[in-house]
């Protein structure tokens, strides 16, 4: 409780009241979304056959829009078990952060086809509960790729409306992904320096070898305060390989509500 | 507007189209297709080809020549059990639902030395002490501990009810005869108790691609004394064919602390770690994935050897007596 001092307080709200008056060119937007994930995967360290199912799929996001780009910073988080065709079972957690920037000096940032370029950062994990031993899987990876946003915005009843889609392909960067046994990647503990290790355990993300492609397509209703509800539609895909390969596929459907903060 | 929405369908239809793509079905869950992924499977990531000198390829030509696609369940699950067999592990199981495949063949052409009635009744007796899974009494000033299986754990509260009667004792004598295995932590957290200082106690690796030669490096294996306190005085480690797995690993660290000896017949084996896997047809398997060796590069896949070599006396059993236990007695009254 010390550190929430009033003084902190005021500071902190004095530093936040400066912050937004050097952004007073700029909107900022915060989304918070949830909704059901039906996610199928495999992962050819546990089994050749696919687990699926539905899980809880969350994310949060903040985005900064300028006369000239809009930057978006979303944390995601999914959790829930995927069972295959014979009933087996494991629990899938992800949770990861995916940033998109979109340009648009030529054409108003409310409307029409924007380029842009977007990275995307995801941990996934997984523990089967059917195997004793070496029953916990994970990968991660970071990577950049270009972006696409599509704006139309439309008037129904008197009411505003907004469909957006935004589309990003993951084209190089790295992964780290569990051994060809064991939950630990190969190499990383080969020698006795952390860091020697953790570069050992590394490996190039390639688009080609290496996949991860996804669309967001929202339908947006805009209140009169300036906020708005959604509904959004995000099918995605991921392919790590190497080693042993992880194949993932998603779609999910969330309800959204965006809250406008300056 | 229509130009630019075309854009958006064209991106949802190439993500829908990649699905094939990127996740294929699932495999047939055909005899010849289920043969051919466990075979791959165990020649990819089973640890003791070379050590064994299992030729898997010529195991391949004798029993894929009997495998056909209108073969039933249970004639395919004959089979599949018959070529697993051949790799001479405890550690490989194919569960079928109906039933389990194993090799049990590491303890049944060898002297049981365990008879766990004799032992209640002649020396555990009636009031003996119950601490989670470790059974003990004293015996002629020496606490006997009997522990049937590592899968049951060992609390923190357990361990220090036998420290402390150790303490009071002129030794100890640790019985996991017939132990069949279970979790490793439970062995290092019983043998912690016994470790004067930090001891590496053997060596493991872990298969890295599907090459027969292709490990990880070998990584130490480490006791360290536990910090609640530890007895340091005598141990006597009773072992038996059937001390398998986890309890072979509870042996190898024993017989490496200096205050510690075996006394019986050595261990079964067990010394790889096993990985499952899961066949097209829904049933799953496991077979060893691992190797580890002891101080002297031998592995404990082979067993552990004793210090102390004695079989159960019949004639002894005649009298109400284990010989084993009695002679740890001996050892450590002496």
């Amino acid at each position: 409780m010390r550190f929430f001092s009033p003084y902190f307080i005021l500071s902190f709200l004095l530093a936040f009241g400066a912050a937004t008056a050097a952004y007073s060119q700029t909107k900022g937007n915060l989304w918070l979304a949830t909704g059901l994930q039906l996610q199928s995967g495999r992962d050819r360290g546990f089994s050749p056959m696919i687990y699926s199912g539905n899980r809880s799929f969350s994310l949060a996001a903040f985005g900064i829009e300028s006369p000239h780009k809009t930057e978006t910073f979303q944390f995601e988080f999914g959790y829930g078990p995927l069972t295959n065709r014979f009933g087996n079972s494991l629990n899938a957690l992800s949770a990861g952060l995916l940033n998109y920037t979109f340009y648009h000096k030529e054409s108003p940032a409310e409307r029409g086809l924007h380029w842009g370029w977007s990275n995307q950062n995801v941990f996934n994990i997984r523990r089967h509960n059917g195997f004793t031993n070496y029953s916990l899987r994970y990968d991660y990876f970071t990577a950049i790729g270009p972006a696409l946003r599509y704006t139309y915005p439309f008037e129904w009843k008197g009411q505003s409306f907004k469909w957006q889609t935004l589309a990003h392909w993951q084209v190089v960067g790295f992964q780290i992904k569990s051994g060809y046994i064991g939950a630990d990647p190969e190499g990383l503990s080969e020698e006795k320096t952390g860091f020697g290790n953790l570069l050992r355990a590394v490996d190039p993300f390639f688009a080609g070898k290496e996949w991860s492609m996804g669309l967001e397509s929202s339908l947006i209703w805009t209140l009169p305060t300036g906020n708005s509800l959604a509904i959004r539609y995000r099918p995605e895909i991921s392919s790590l390989g190497g080693g042993q390969p992880v194949q993932r596929l998603g779609q999910a459907v969330l309800v959204m509500v965006t809250i406008r903060l300056w | 507007m229509v130009k630019q929405a075309r854009y958006f369908w064209i991106l949802v239809f190439f993500l829908l189209s990649c699905e094939q793509w990127v996740l294929p079905t699932d495999p047939s869950p055909d005899p010849i297709e289920v043969f051919d992924r466990l075979w791959e499977d165990v020649n990819d990531r089973y640890s003791f080809f070379s050590h064994k000198a299992i030729d898997w390829e010529q195991v391949r030509e004798t029993y894929r020549a009997r495998v056909s696609d209108d073969m039933g369940q249970l004639e395919l699950y004959e089979l599949l059990a018959d070529m697993l067999f051949e790799l001479r592990d405890g550690h490989v199981n194919l569960s079928t639902g109906f039933n389990r495949s194993r090799n049990w063949d590491w303890y049944q052409e060898f002297p049981v030395n365990y008879d766990e009635n004799l032992i209640e009744q002649e020396y555990l007796g009636t009031d003996y002490w119950i601490s989670g899974p470790l059974l003990h009494q004293v015996l002629d000033e020496v606490l006997y501990v009997n522990y049937r299986s590592f899968a049951q754990r060992i609390s923190e509260s357990n361990l220090q009810v036998v420290v402390e009667r150790a303490k009071r004792s002129r030794g100890v004598i640790i019985d996991v005869r017939n132990n069949g295995g279970g979790n490793l932590s439970n062995a290092e957290l019983l043998a912690s108790a016994f470790a004067e200082e930090e001891m590496e106690y053997a060596r493991q690796r872990i298969k890295s691609g599907p090459g027969p030669e292709e490990f990880g490096p070998w990584e130490p294996m480490v006791l360290n004394p536990w910090e609640e306190g530890t007895f340091t005085g005598l141990v006597v480690v009773l072992t038996n064919r059937r001390s398998y797995s986890a309890t072979s690993f509870f042996a190898q660290m024993m017989k490496t602390l200096p205050n510690a000896l075996l006394l019986g017949d050595q261990t079964g084996g067990g010394g790889g770690t096993p990985v499952f896997g899961e066949l097209p047809n829904g049933w799953t398997y496991r077979f060893s994935a691992t190797q580890t060796v002891d101080l002297e590069n031998r592995q404990l896949e082979d067993g552990v050897l004793v210090d102390l070599r004695l079989d159960l006396d019949p004639a002894a059993m005649q009298r109400g007596e284990d010989n084993l236990i009695e002679a740890a007695i001996s050892l450590l009254r002496r």
